[in-house]
């Protein structure tokens, strides 16, 4: 039952998780896939497989958009945010933190509480991430 | 120990084997799948080459890195889903924006197209006539013979009490297909703006001249056939207005002296100058042969006419008739 929970969590936030990543520089599909493993503690390995249909249709979608580029000697397609791109993951976030915080209210007094410093998390990971949205 | 492969990216067989199975499976146009290939190759190598660098032997690096691509036949489906989504959204709205064009460009023939005048009414044999202002203030010329025919014949049908005047002329004669025009100057002239409601009429064997006598009289209202348009007047206008007529009839000497005397007592008797008066602007009977010659008003020719169609005596009149103005239904003219 957890592995599907987390696979339901890991499907949902799939959008928000390339986006949010992608906002803070370009990046191609590689180094994308490691950022996300290394974020995630290796919690979050997305597969190949999984990454690269994502990135076409977040691209489709017109919230990223992609370039070919040679200069360090190996052909690779970079990937970066664009404004529709910037606008869907403000709209996306605030969506998952409110329900975050409704969930979280639900479990107040059933679990112990978050950290404190955890204003951010990627789904399944103990890594927290200041700032916000 | 650390294996460094040098081989260039296009060498490793089972790479290649494995991207020439997506590139079949792609449903996409050759361009964008061989650049889909090269994305996934440049994925492969590198991970490939990092596997390496982390001390996994060859064939291990290169099936972690197809197990992670995972199906071929997959991937090629679900890139060419990812895609093809955005080309079917791109080509609705084409469709959306050649439907649009299409509803603009009907509006635009609809507006332009020529159709029939909205303020028009049709009636039988008089042609188009405009609703505005009035159908009883525009009219067309009618055939005068055929608008007398129409005169004679009954009315047709039973006309409720209430209707304004113009209701019931276009009840009474445009149902019959007579034209009429109300003549405004002279109700106006007579200080009646407006005219009370119009009686009823329960009979519809009636003939039409004899309900327009009736009807229109109750208010003071008269008419006569100009040109075959029946104008209505008010009816202290119509008879200022004396017209000559002359009516052959004939009869013997002393017929004539009893049809004069008939006329007389009958037809307006008010309207005649007596015996021996003369110079007045009152109505004149004089007798010549087989004639008399009549100087009334529109309102006494026409009842006069109908009184010698009634006598049942053959009879023809000139002049009120040449000008289309009256005629007798026995009249042979």
């Amino acid at each position: 039952m957890t592995d599907r929970f987390e696979r339901d969590l890991l499907r949902g936030s799939l959008d928000l998780m390339v986006l949010s990543l992608l906002a803070e520089e370009p990046r191609y599909g590689y180094s994308l896939q490691q950022k996300i493993r290394e974020s995630s503690g290796d919690q979050i390995q997305l597969p190949a497989g999984t990454l690269y249909p994502l990135l076409h249709k977040l691209e489709n979608e017109g919230w990223i958009r992609s370039s070919w580029d040679e200069s360090t000697g190996r052909k690779r397609k970079w990937y970066e945010l664009t404004k529709s791109g910037r606008k869907r993951l403000a709209s996306q976030a605030a969506q998952w933190n409110r329900y975050v915080g409704a969930i979280r209210g639900l479990l107040e007094g059933v679990v112990p509480p978050p950290p404190k410093t955890s204003r951010y998390r990627f789904p399944m990971t103990g890594e927290s991430r200041d700032g916000g949205y | 120990m650390v294996v460094i492969d040098s081989r260039p990216e296009a060498e490793i067989p089972e790479f290649e084997q494995y991207l020439d199975r997506v590139q079949q499976h792609l449903g996409l146009s050759a361009e964008e799948n061989l650049e889909v290939v090269e994305e996934l190759r440049g994925h492969l190598h590198q991970q490939y080459q990092e596997l390496l660098r982390q001390g996994h032997p060859v064939s291990h690096a290169i099936s972690d890195c197809l197990e992670q691509m995972g199906n071929g036949d997959h991937l090629a489906n679900r890139l060419t889903t990812a895609n093809r989504w955005t080309q079917l959204r791109a080509r609705n709205e084409w469709f959306l924006f050649a439907a649009i064009c299409l509803i603009l460009g009907l509006v635009m023939v609809f507006q332009w197209w020529p159709r029939p005048r909205d303020l028009t009414v049709q009636f039988p044999e008089l042609g188009l006539m405009e609703a505005e202002p009035s159908p009883s203030s525009i009219i067309t010329p009618s055939d005068p013979q055929q608008s007398l025919r129409q005169l004679e014949s009954p009315i047709g049908q039973r006309i409720p009490a209430g209707l304004s005047l113009s209701s019931f002329l276009d009840r009474a004669l445009g149902q019959n297909g007579l034209a009429y025009r109300i003549d405004h100057q002279s109700l106006l002239g007579q200080g009646r703006e407006a005219v009370p409601p119009m009686g009823a009429w329960h009979h519809p064997e009636s003939r039409l001249r004899t309900v327009l006598d009736l009807i229109l009289n109750q208010r003071e209202l008269g008419w006569e056939l100009q040109d075959g348009i029946v104008m209505v007047q008010s009816l202290s206008h119509q008879q200022r207005g004396h017209s000559r007529a002359h009516y052959q009839v004939p009869l013997s000497e002393h017929e004539w002296e009893s049809l004069i005397t008939v006329i007389r007592e009958t037809v307006e008797p008010d309207s005649w100058e007596e015996a021996g008066q003369s110079g007045s602007d009152r109505g004149q009977i004089l007798h010549f042969g087989k004639q008399i010659i009549v100087k009334n008003n529109l309102q006494v020719h026409q009842q006069l006419s109908r009184l010698l169609d009634r006598l049942e005596v053959p009879w023809k009149s000139t002049g009120l008739a040449n000008q289309g103005i009256l005629s007798g239904s026995g009249g042979r003219q």
